[in-house]
């Protein structure tokens, strides 16, 4: 039986933080059972399953106002008295929850009539009296409102209502819904997520005010699962002012390093105060891990500017900012500078130029880049062709999609594109990996061994991509004129040695090489911006990724913002 | 009654492809020991340690963790499991995106619910507990030195008071100074934490200063014993590592 009303209860608050069978949840539980009529054995049922448990036979006596023992209740409705009691032993065996107060009313219509404190509550508990007392002003009035709604319609007069306040955080109301409901027929156990250290006051801390200050009594489990709880009834001892405080810690079951910790930082900003703070002996061990590892004093962290107003605040961003994208600027045109030094130094003699590398880039950015450039200059040229063809058919003029593809494809698109995905693939790809080179300090080892990196890494890069991008460009022309030459014969009737003638009348000499001028260009732009930001990179791996997007990123604006000045520039020399 | 050992291994093969790392090993770690690992490179003691800790399988054999094998463990057990253990890498394997608090607040906030403050409160314990200073909480780990990494590593592996503690190349690349100050820290912290500790070093300063019992991984197999024991074990290499010019210097001096 015990088994298996454990099991229910551990099945239901699946999910929970808390394991039923742990007995942290008894510190949120307030439970009432209301004893109506026949219900006792529904409620049974519905007990936790501690409840159940008759290790312990310390019986609960019923009594009524003039302490005479009243008739148990008949064997089948046999609300096991006893039964409460023991819940009260697991409470405080626990040393984590109190019983605050037990009520056994004879009806709704009388004050409490008994409370049980200390004689039904285990001897290891000598506060809760004092929490009863406490307690007692805030559960009157509810207490009477349980009977009249739940206990309301009593079918015998011996209607009997157990109130079983566990406990309540100090200062802080149940919220509604997270008490026990005696519906008449059953007590349902509720409880609420939102609070979870609920009793940490009552629980881990006792405050007790004597002649000497206050005595602050430690209880339970200080440790660091608990450390939410112990954080929170430590806030409340802030709050009473006393002079002198004393703490005990004879209650306490467990404490760690944390939760000593907790404690001492407390205890340091009450004397800090001018709280004068004692320790009754025994101290528990860790205090003396602490005292040793305390010894010089903390120095305070100081933060900058976090005092001044929103606009101050701001103006200062836009500062710090411009003066960072200022140098920034300065920081790339130093880094063109050196580049070209090197460059210049390197041409010098072929071993400096490195020339298994510069293959190596231009395998790697180049022909490794074939299909994909292949394909996406092929299809947009599609597009651009079979949009065209659609409106310039219209005037009857279908003749002149020709010009338009070939042109497009030539002077613009095929560079531009080429350029993007280059940017794309090989720009992230030269942050990437010099970018890691630095965090491994490779590019520390390279100076060390008096390489210059930027002949290593950077120029081969370099010099690869402009090799490789007016030859990606070559093949973007080509399958982009294919593109439109196949849509021209598919969809206009141009056939291919049509498109071919038509080509041939319409394009100036210059046209091709207007494009493909532009590729040694941007090749050069995106080789600088990729491994510029590779080599900005530096202490982590956050870094490492902002600056592979910034690489990216600039590249592209870069390609287009210097293919729209080429663009200008062409006209006004007539290219 | 003896003590039950903490984490066994037993009749372990690791295999990289033709290659055999271990070869039927068995391992006894008990509570409350320092036991050093050491071998020749490559012998397979960090292939060992990930074993024991779960981070690989080994090819066969099993690994109880207080007498339940690791592998058969469920995904809640196993972070149970993994609770219970601190780990520092060589290299410190702080997350370099995060603040030196942050990073020893990352296993806390990961297994407890905790309120900002107190995890704030609990990460500086953790740095005064290895030692290092309280300004040390808002830096990045590349703002740190090889020895303050060390210890920031040792303080996110001691975030939630584990029982036990895998440090592996604890004082590599350290200066002396800083070594043996790492020495003493551990041997502090193992006397007030009352911590089991398997230690991966090269350094035998660290071993003579710490270890009570030393694992020998020779001939893909190991050899466990005591300090003193293991220093007369008759095996070439043992003798070699342990009597050899350094190893004479460092024994003079502890």
């Amino acid at each position: 039986m015990q088994q298996q009303v454990r099991h229910r209860h551990q099945a239901s608050f699946k999910g929970f933080r808390y394991d039923f069978g742990d007995v942290g949840l008894l510190q949120f539980i307030e439970l009432r059972v209301v004893l109506g009529a026949h219900q006792h054995r529904h409620i049974r049922a519905q007990l936790a399953y501690g409840l159940q448990d008759t290790e312990f036979d310390i019986g609960l006596r019923e009594r009524n106002d003039e302490g005479g023992a009243v008739l148990e209740p008949h064997r089948l409705e046999n609300f096991s008295v006893r039964a409460i009691a023991v819940h009260h032993r697991i409470t405080g065996f626990a040393g984590l929850a109190h019983a605050a107060r037990v009520h056994i009313e004879r009806n709704g219509f009388e004050a409490p009539l008994l409370r049980y404190k200390r004689e039904i509550l285990n001897s290891r508990m000598p506060t809760a009296s004092r929490l009863c007392v406490r307690l007692r002003s805030a559960w009157s009035a509810s207490c009477r409102k349980t009977m009249t709604t739940s206990g309301g319609v009593p079918r015998t007069p011996m209607a009997t209502t157990i109130i079983v306040v566990i406990s309540k955080p100090q200062g802080s109301r149940w919220e509604h819904g997270n008490a026990i409901r005696g519906t008449g027929k059953s007590a349902t156990v509720c409880y609420d997520r939102r609070m979870p250290a609920a009793t940490a006051s009552t629980t881990l801390l006792a405050m007790e005010n004597g002649a000497d200050g206050m005595t602050l009594g430690l209880k339970g489990d200080w440790r660091l699962d608990n450390a939410a709880a112990i954080a929170s009834a430590l806030a409340e001892v802030g709050a009473a002012e006393s002079q002198r405080m004393t703490v005990d810690f004879a209650g306490l079951t467990a404490i760690d390093l944390p939760g000593a910790w907790l404690l001492r930082q407390h205890l340091d900003a009450l004397q800090a105060r001018g709280v004068v703070v004692d320790m009754a002996a025994p101290v528990p061990e860790p205090f003396a891990f602490i005292a040793e590892i305390t010894r010089e004093t903390p120095v305070p962290v100081a933060s900058e500017g976090q005092g001044l107003p929103l606009l101050a605040r701001t103006v200062a961003a836009i500062g710090r900012e411009s003066v960072e994208q200022v140098k920034d600027a300065r920081g790339a045109l130093g880094y063109l500078g050196r580049i070209v030094h090197t460059g210049v130094q390197a041409l010098g003699s072929v071993k400096r130029l490195r020339l298994p590398a510069i293959v190596r880039q231009v395998y790697e950015t180049g022909i490794a880049a074939v299909p994909i450039v292949s394909l996406i200059a092929f299809l947009i040229s599609v597009i651009v062709a079979y949009l065209g063809a659609d409106q310039l058919r219209q005037f009857g003029a279908d003749i002149y999609t020709v010009d338009l593809v070939a042109v497009a494809v030539l002077r613009e698109l095929g560079v531009l594109l080429t350029a993007i995905i280059v940017a794309g693939r090989s720009g992230s790809a030269f942050a990437a990996e010099i970018g890691v080179m630095k965090l491994n300090d490779e590019v520390d080892a390279l100076k060390s061994i008096g390489v210059n990196p930027l002949e290593v890494l950077v120029l081969p890069r370099l010099i690869g991509l402009v090799i490789a991008m007016p030859l990606l460009t070559i093949i973007a022309d080509l399958m982009g004129l294919a593109g439109g030459a196949m849509l021209s014969s598919l969809l206009l009737d141009i056939p291919f040695s049509q498109f071919l003638q038509r080509m041939q009348e319409i394009l100036a000499p210059t046209t091709f090489w207007a494009g493909l001028v532009k590729a040694p260009v941007f090749a050069l732009l995106i080789g600088m911006v990729g491994t510029y930001r590779g080599m900005q990179v530096r202490d982590s791996s956050r870094e490492l990724g902002r600056l592979t997007t910034v690489a990216v990123v600039q590249s592209i604006f870069l390609v287009i913002l210097a293919d729209a000045i080429f663009a200008v520039v062409f006209v006004e020399i007539d290219f | 009654m003896a003590p039950e050992p903490i984490i066994s291994v037993r009749n372990l093969v690791n295999r990289f492809g033709r290659q055999v790392v271990h070869e039927g090993l068995d391992l006894d770690v008990m509570p409350g020991e320092v036991l050093g690992i050491v071998g020749g490179s490559g012998s397979g003691k960090s292939v060992l340690v990930h074993t024991m800790l779960g981070l690989r399988r080994p090819t066969s054999g099993e690994v109880l963790f207080e007498g339940k094998e690791i592998s058969q463990l469920s995904e809640p057990e196993l972070r149970a499991v993994k609770r219970r253990y601190g780990v520092t890498f060589q290299h410190g394997a702080l997350f370099s995106a995060l603040t030196v608090a942050a990073n020893v607040q990352m296993p806390m906030r990961e297994y407890l619910d905790l309120p900002n403050d107190v995890l704030d409160q609990i990460a500086m314990l953790r740095i005064r507990m290895v030692g290092l200073q309280p300004d040390a909480v808002v830096k990045l780990p590349s703002q740190l030195s090889g020895g303050m990494i060390k210890r920031a590593a040792l303080a996110r592996a001691l975030a939630l008071d584990p029982t036990l503690l895998f440090l592996d190349e604890p004082t590599a690349g350290l200066d002396p100074i800083s070594a043996a100050a790492f020495d003493e820290l551990v041997n502090y912290l193992r006397k007030s934490l009352k911590l089991t500790i398997v230690m991966v070093t090269h350094d035998l300063d660290t071993i003579f200063a710490t270890c009570d019992r030393v694992a020998v991984l020779v001939d893909r197999k190991i050899i466990v014993d005591t300090l003193a024991g293991i220093v007369q074990n008759p095996h070439p290499w043992i003798r070699e590592y342990f009597h050899g010019p350094r190893a004479r210097a460092a024994r003079q001096e502890n």
